[in-house]
């Protein structure tokens, strides 16, 4: 049977700590496509952690099509979460971040323009 | 009748409490204090005691009980009546009373475990503990039905006019509210909060299936049970309601301790998780 490690005490944040290990346990053949999770109660119980943490894990999994929930039936591994586990989303954000920064400074902007720019964009 | 009582005080006094005496036993002999310290946070002597004041507990109830049977025997008491019926109910409540001390004490014994518990390491099995991924189809079908049949049953014999507050009605309210509170409680069991804080996630589910399995037979028990009685109220029968009533509490006792028993050997149990060098679940 699988299991999940979590340090309380660790830097990393709880929630990563969880995404981070189902996910290289779909890498490693540990975890297949359509196997059964617990659900966020008990995980978030028997780890002694908030509802939310586990909630908020799930979620970005899910997201990531790495798990997908189905109800009252459960959370279930996807289908397709080998290949998806392997695309980490921060990393596609910082690329495309930056491919846009460079565009506005190749326009001209100067760097307090693009943070001030970016800030109104995100309090939108 | 006589000889059903005189059985039910040897099961439930004698052989039920020994097999659980005999096991307390064994896990303070094979895996002592000194070797897995993180099981034991009282003192040593603590839980001699109790293990002498259970057994002690359970042959007096033993010793009183016999003595009472003889009693109605040598008075000439006819308990097969209907009124004699709580006779069994009565004496099973009260030879319960050292087992619920067992429980309530492990809840305490669980208790001192989490406050004692300081590492940041957590753990858990990432397998799903819902009822039905515990239990074997048939027997969670058998429970569904069971259920149902009791109902329709006891339904059938007040002609499903169910007058309000009539025997018919009470009896499937208490079907119905036993059943529920079985479900709260399992599901409090299965995914509520961690009560052994260092249990090995592979024990945690062995565990799980065993008191699933032996909450869904008492459960089925208890459907089965009612049903029969309010079959046997209407047929006149109710002589028979405190044979009834003895094998009931004998088949749910003797059901419900030694699937759990059986169904977590010592010998599967990861006792290194209790050592001091663990780094605690």
């Amino acid at each position: 049977m699988l299991q999940i490690m979590v340090d309380i005490d660790s830097d990393v944040p709880l929630f990563t700590q969880l995404t981070d290990q189902i996910k290289s346990a779909i890498a490693s053949d540990t975890l297949l496509p359509g196997a059964k999770l617990p659900s966020i109660r008990q995980l978030a119980n028997d780890l002694d952690l908030n509802n939310k943490t586990v909630a908020k894990a799930y979620r970005l999994l899910e997201r990531d099509a790495v798990i997908q929930s189905k109800g009252y039936r459960g959370t279930f591994v996807h289908p397709d979460a080998k290949q998806n586990c392997g695309q980490d989303i921060n990393d596609w954000i910082s690329a495309e971040v930056q491919k846009l920064v460079g565009v506005l400074r190749e326009g001209g902007a100067t760097d307090s323009e693009i943070r001030i720019a970016f800030t109104n964009a995100m309090n939108k | 009748m006589y000889l059903l009582l005189l059985i039910q005080c040897a099961l439930l006094s004698w052989y039920l409490p020994s097999l659980l005496h005999k096991r307390m036993r064994r896990v303070i002999t094979e895996y002592p204090p000194s070797d897995f310290p993180l099981l034991y946070p009282k003192e040593e002597h603590e839980y001699h005691t109790f293990h002498a004041k259970f057994l002690l507990m359970n042959r007096i109830m033993f010793v009183v009980g016999i003595a009472v049977v003889i009693g109605l025997m040598v008075w000439g008491i006819n308990v097969m009546q209907e009124h004699w019926m709580m006779l069994p109910w009565g004496m099973f409540m009260v030879q319960m009373i050292p087992i619920m001390v067992v429980e309530a004490s492990e809840f305490n014994h669980l208790k001192a475990l989490r406050e004692k518990n300081k590492s940041p390491i957590r753990v858990a099995g990432m397998q799903s503990r819902g009822i039905k991924d515990l239990v074997a189809p048939g027997l969670f079908i058998g429970w569904i039905a069971s259920f149902v049949g009791a109902i329709v049953v006891v339904a059938w014999t007040d002609n499903f006019e169910f007058a309000f507050l009539g025997d018919a009605f009470s009896t499937v309210l208490i079907v119905v509210v036993m059943n529920i509170l079985g479900y709260l409680y399992l599901r409090w069991l299965l995914s509520g909060k961690r009560l052994d804080p260092y249990q090995d996630p592979e024990d945690k589910l062995r565990y799980s299936k065993a008191v699933t399995k032996s909450l869904m037979f008492l459960s089925i028990a208890v459907s089965v049970f009612m049903a029969v009685t309010r079959v046997l109220d209407v047929n006149e029968a109710q002589y028979l309601q405190p044979v009834l009533m003895t094998f009931y509490c004998q088949i749910i006792a003797y059901g419900s301790i030694t699937t759990t028993l059986k169904g977590v050997k010592l010998e599967d149990i990861n006792f290194d998780v209790y050592r001091q060098s663990s780094q605690g679940y």
